[in-house]
């Protein structure tokens, strides 16, 4: 390898309004979005790219994206089809403290997570969420997600119902 | 915020991917918006199955089950009948008018029908995306010989404990993209060989067989080959199960010989040839292995093809003698997995030394004072025995458990009986 050139060299990405970050080659090449872009450009282009413009990703949460990305670009990531089928065993706890934000910015991030192809943070994510409905019941889910209970008691009679008759596959 | 009106149709499936069946269908009960994001999401409802069971007189149709069936939006894949009375078979299609396009499995159990016409023409309903279709336990009253019926979506049918004959089959000559096809029977005579001759000529695709004695019996041996010179297919899998306890000698080389390069997984109820038993330990991919009883072998000079392949083995042998399971046992260097029924002293200490790869060790019954050897089984990581048998100044507790070999610890952390 030439010896001038960084082992890990510095990229910029630009959010949505227009806010640039600075990160390494190697954190953002776990964005399968991204990764695709540079491929086309060839490696040897890579110092001399300009700053990669994210127009669906705001500034907020592209800094929450970077602080993941980096803390994990020296792990071995899933594919979005190994992922598919994988069940919560183990969480990394500095994950587990990561996910810890209100529900706005979580939201925020699985669409980037998507958007930017991230399958390990779209899971997580997801799978945060997931756990919020998990221990609560049907009223405490619609609070926590402020929804309107628009049910009338027949009908929820009736859903109740059906639902006595459906077994797991 | 309500993630089901604001994020993208499949990040809202994405979450609740994460949930299990329970928590889905309690989701529901959240409002109407989810109700309906979850009953209309395919994903999701690959989960969920629709079960019509034991509905007669007394339980079906109360107005309101039926007009919350009819209102439901929920677009159900896999659907099961089962004591359903007739009467109320009809029905039951009636309420899926207009909501077939979307079941991919049907399992129908323990249903009266009048003739194979009537069964067929309820499957039929379904054709457009049906791929899995179980029969089980059907009554049919007449047979009706005709084949107009073409599944070609099918990739799974099973037509199990038929008892009066295996006419149920003869629906299904016209599907030609069965990957697995199971048909069991309890009666002893067949009439109707013909339909399933024509499903497995036609299927090539097939990786999947299960037949019932004496089904396999007349697939086995050549009634198969006279009719069709080449078998189409290449199983991966072969079970062959067994009701009967009298069979004669059958050789099934000829049919093996044609599944010898791809079958990975055989299970066979009775085994009583010398030539089959042989030629199973030839195949090249074979992985898993299950024999029932092999004590016939036990009177001859038995000598097996050493198969690295194997990774898991069961069979039977109740006699306990050593010429069987001494051959297997060192035909099989490279296994995982065994199930036994019992283990000699002399065999334990045997298969310690020679079965380096063995991790799973199963055994029904085991004597107490056979166990005392501290270096049995050294690398075995699971092992279970239902009945321990044991005298009252047993060995088995006088040691102490860390001096007792791995596989007693692991039999005294397992649940197992012990009979004085």
């Amino acid at each position: 390898m030439d010896i001038d050139r960084p082992s890990d060299p510095q990229v910029s990405v630009v959010s949505s309004d227009g806010t640039m970050f600075h990160t390494t080659l190697k954190s953002i090449l776990l964005s399968g979005t991204i990764k695709d872009m540079i491929e086309h450009i060839g490696e040897g282009g890579v110092e001399n790219m300009g700053a990669i413009p994210l127009q669906n990703v705001d500034s907020k949460t592209l800094e929450i994206v970077i602080k993941w990305i980096e803390h994990h670009k020296d792990n071995i990531q899933p594919t979005s089809e190994e992922i598919k089928d994988k069940t919560a065993d183990f969480i990394d706890p500095w994950d587990e403290n990561f996910l810890e934000m209100d529900l706005d910015k979580l939201y925020n991030l699985i669409t980037a997570a998507n958007y930017l192809n991230i399958p390990q943070l779209l899971w997580l994510s997801t799978r945060k969420i997931a756990m919020l409905i998990k221990n609560r019941t049907p009223q405490e889910i619609r609070s926590l997600f402020n929804i309107e209970d628009d049910w009338t008691p027949q009908e929820i009679e009736a859903v109740q119902k059906e639902n006595q008759w459906c077994e797991e596959k | 915020m309500d993630f089901v009106n604001n994020l993208p149709v499949e990040l809202g499936e994405s979450i609740f991917q994460h949930l299990t069946f329970e928590k889905l269908l309690e989701c529901t009960l959240v409002s109407k918006s989810w109700n309906t994001f979850i009953g209309k999401s395919s994903k999701l409802m690959k989960k969920i199955i629709y079960r019509f069971y034991q509905l007669n007189d007394r339980r079906f149709y109360k107005k309101e089950y039926k007009d919350a069936f009819y209102k439901s939006q929920r677009m159900y894949q896999h659907i099961e009948i089962i004591k359903v009375s007739q009467n109320y078979i009809e029905e039951i299609l009636d309420m899926f008018r207009g909501k077939i396009g979307n079941v991919k499995t049907l399992k129908l159990k323990e249903l009266h029908f009048n003739n194979t016409k009537d069964v067929a023409d309820f499957i039929e309903y379904f054709e457009p995306t049906i791929e899995e279709i179980e029969l089980d336990r059907i009554l049919v009253n007449s047979i009706d010989e005709y084949e107009r019926h073409k599944f070609e979506r099918l990739k799974v049918l099973r037509i199990l404990n038929i008892d009066c004959d295996i006419n149920c089959s003869s629906i299904f000559v016209m599907c030609s993209n069965l990957i697995e096809l199971r048909v069991t029977t309890t009666s002893f005579t067949i009439k109707y060989k013909r339909p399933i001759l024509v499903m497995l000529e036609q299927n090539e695709k097939l990786k999947t067989l299960e037949l019932s004695l004496p089904l396999y019996h007349m697939i086995l041996t050549n009634e198969i080959l006279e009719e069709n010179d080449e078998v189409v297919f290449k199983l991966n899998t072969f079970i062959g199960t067994n009701r009967y306890t009298a069979w004669p000698l059958i050789d099934y080389d000829d049919f093996f010989m044609t599944q010898l390069n791809s079958l990975e997984k055989l299970s066979l109820a009775e085994v009583n040839h010398l030539k089959n038993i042989e030629i199973i330990f030839k195949m090249p991919k074979l992985k898993e292995l299950h024999l029932g009883n092999v004590e016939k072998f036990n009177m001859m000079n038995l000598t097996l093809t050493v198969n690295k392949s194997i990774e898991k083995i069961s069979f039977m042998d109740m006699n306990n003698r050593h010429n069987t399971m001494y051959a297997i046992v060192c035909a099989i260097p490279n296994v995982k997995e065994m199930k036994i029924y019992s283990l000699t002293q002399y065999m334990m200490e045997f298969m310690s030394k020679t079965l380096k790869c063995l991790r799973n060790l199963k055994m029904r019954t085991i004597d107490a004072q056979d166990l005392t050897d501290p270096n049995l089984f050294p690398q075995l990581e699971m092992c279970s025995v239902e009945v321990v048998n044991s005298d009252l100044d047993d060995h088995m507790w006088s040691i102490p458990v860390e001096n007792s070999s791995k596989l007693v610890q692991l039999i005294l952390a397992s649940n197992y009986l012990i009979l004085h």
